[in-house]
């Protein structure tokens, strides 16, 4: 189970505060009975980290702004529905995130606005040069390690769909690679991070 | 290779939401008979939430937070106890825009009227009622069409299980979408009889949302009714049931000409016009 670190046994300046840290998934409980006070905390624990991803592939930060609300949105309709025994509250939140931004480049112009005004070359190699970010989160260092293990094609795969938010076929496209290699592709290069990262369930 | 060989091989773009719609239904049918390949999912999705934790945060706006918490003080929550998808409160809510019935039709008595007038309390409420009873024939026959076709989508829908609940959430994504709108405004006004509505509107997307707090409830034959206010008179936009004190709804229809919304009380199903004094107008503009 993933949660956002720092844990709470081991807080940083981030997430730690002079009052007993509760955990994301103690507040979910709590908005599920209705808690806006509760979603207010969570809210703020992890909107930066929602925003984050949403904007990493609508790049507009307005628009990014309305899916983040209509995820927010949907964590406040549905946390009933979230079950601890399949994930922490983080990987809920996230992939949520990730879907609904998928979600938005699929269904509307703005996919095609965005290649024109970034280019494809931009989403890859943004591990290599986040020195400028001020905030660089701990998952990144862990992540741009794992990244590098992965061969050329398996890392423009796996980064073009994650943080391009492109399907398997406009990835096989962008790299002039058959479909079913990219599929392929996408898969062993994700085991490759999952073993990396030491992520199992 | 098999098909389920096939399959197994999109675990990966699945984790990355990289299918198209028909291979994620297909992978997700083979999901639920394959332990492995779900194991392997799990795995690969809590993989693909690294990558997004990987990703810089960034410091929303103030008002998304102080969007978010006035939208989630009206909106309803799903229960656990609905685990087919279906929502308690959704369906009364959803059903309750019906066609409008001939039988309240009736036009109010001139007395009626000339205690609107009096009655209006402020300047919106005083436009409004200037054109409160205007009826073109028009403008009824499509406000019933518009009525109907709500009510035909809501009764083919709850053929399926999930309708009801993925109306509500459509309902609950146009809030969001409309909170979320570049020139979105808002509106409060004190309720006559307690509480206070707010109206949220997007001139761009032409659509509004009525959001209710400490409303009296309603005896049960009695519901809170929507109109769009305009030069044409007063278009129907949907009922509230009175059984909440605090219930939100998207207006039925587009904004048009109107130019302020009001809510009356009316019988059960609503009224093709109003047939009460408006508690509550709003403008428009």
């Amino acid at each position: 189970m993933l949660r956002l670190v720092p844990s709470p046994s081991e807080p940083d300046g981030e997430f730690s505060s002079a009052v007993e840290v509760t955990s994301k998934e103690e507040l979910l409980r709590r908005v599920a009975g209705g808690d806006q006070a509760a979603f207010g905390l969570l809210y703020d624990d992890v909107a930066p980290r929602v925003l984050g991803l949403i904007r990493r592939l609508l790049i507009d930060h307005a628009q990014s702004e309305e899916v983040a609300q209509e995820v927010f949105l949907e964590i406040w309709q549905n946390a009933s529905r979230f079950d601890e025994n399949k994930g922490g509250a983080a990987t809920w939140i996230l992939t949520m995130a990730h879907r609904r931004a998928v979600d938005r480049i699929r269904s509307s112009q703005s996919s095609r606005d965005r290649d024109t005004k970034v280019g494809i070359r931009n989403f890859a190699p943004e591990y290599d040069h986040v020195s400028e970010a001020v905030e660089v989160t701990i998952e990144h260092e862990r992540v741009k390690q794992a990244m590098a293990r992965l061969t050329e094609l398996q890392r423009q795969a796996v980064s073009l769909a994650y943080y391009g938010g492109y399907s398997h076929s406009e990835v096989a496209a962008l790299l002039k690679v058959p479909i079913g290699t990219v599929k392929t592709r996408l898969r062993d290069g994700m085991i490759r991070l999952r073993d990396e990262m030491g992520v199992a369930s | 290779m098999t098909d389920r060989d096939e399959l197994h091989l999109l675990t990966g773009a699945y984790a990355l939401n990289a299918l198209s719609d028909s291979e994620r239904a297909d992978l997700e049918i083979y999901l639920a008979e394959s332990e492995e390949a779900r194991t392997e999912v799990t795995e690969l999705s809590d993989t693909a939430v690294m990558l997004g934790l990987a990703s810089t945060p960034v410091a929303p706006s103030p008002e998304l937070k102080s969007n978010l918490m006035a939208l989630i003080a009206a909106t309803p929550q799903l229960t656990a106890a609905t685990p087919s998808g279906g929502r308690t409160d959704a369906a009364p809510r959803l059903a309750a825009v019906t066609p409008l019935p001939e039988a309240h039709a009736g036009s109010p008595s001139a007395a009626e009227q000339e205690k609107i007038h009096r009655i209006a309390a402020g300047p919106a409420e005083a436009r409004a009622q200037a054109r409160w009873y205007r009826r073109p024939l028009t403008l009824l026959v499509a406000a019933a069409a518009a009525a109907a076709l709500f009510a035909g989508g809501a009764v083919a829908g709850q053929q399926f299980t999930d309708s009801s609940y993925q109306q509500a959430m459509a309902e609950a994504a146009t809030l969001a979408e409309l909170t979320a709108a570049s020139d979105v405004e808002r509106s409060v006004s004190d309720v006559r009889g307690g509480g206070t509505a707010t109206l949220v509107w997007s001139e761009s997307m032409q659509r509004s949302a009525m959001m209710f707090d400490g409303l009296p409830e309603l005896s049960d034959d009695r519901v809170y009714q929507l109109w769009y206010l305009g030069d044409e008179g007063a278009i129907s936009a949907g009922i509230v049931e009175g059984s909440s004190d605090s219930d939100w709804r998207v207006l039925g229809g587009s904004m048009g000409g109107a130019s302020a919304v009001g809510v009356t009380v009316e019988p059960q199903g609503g009224s093709e016009q109003p047939t009460t004094e408006p508690i509550v107008v709003i403008d428009e503009a």
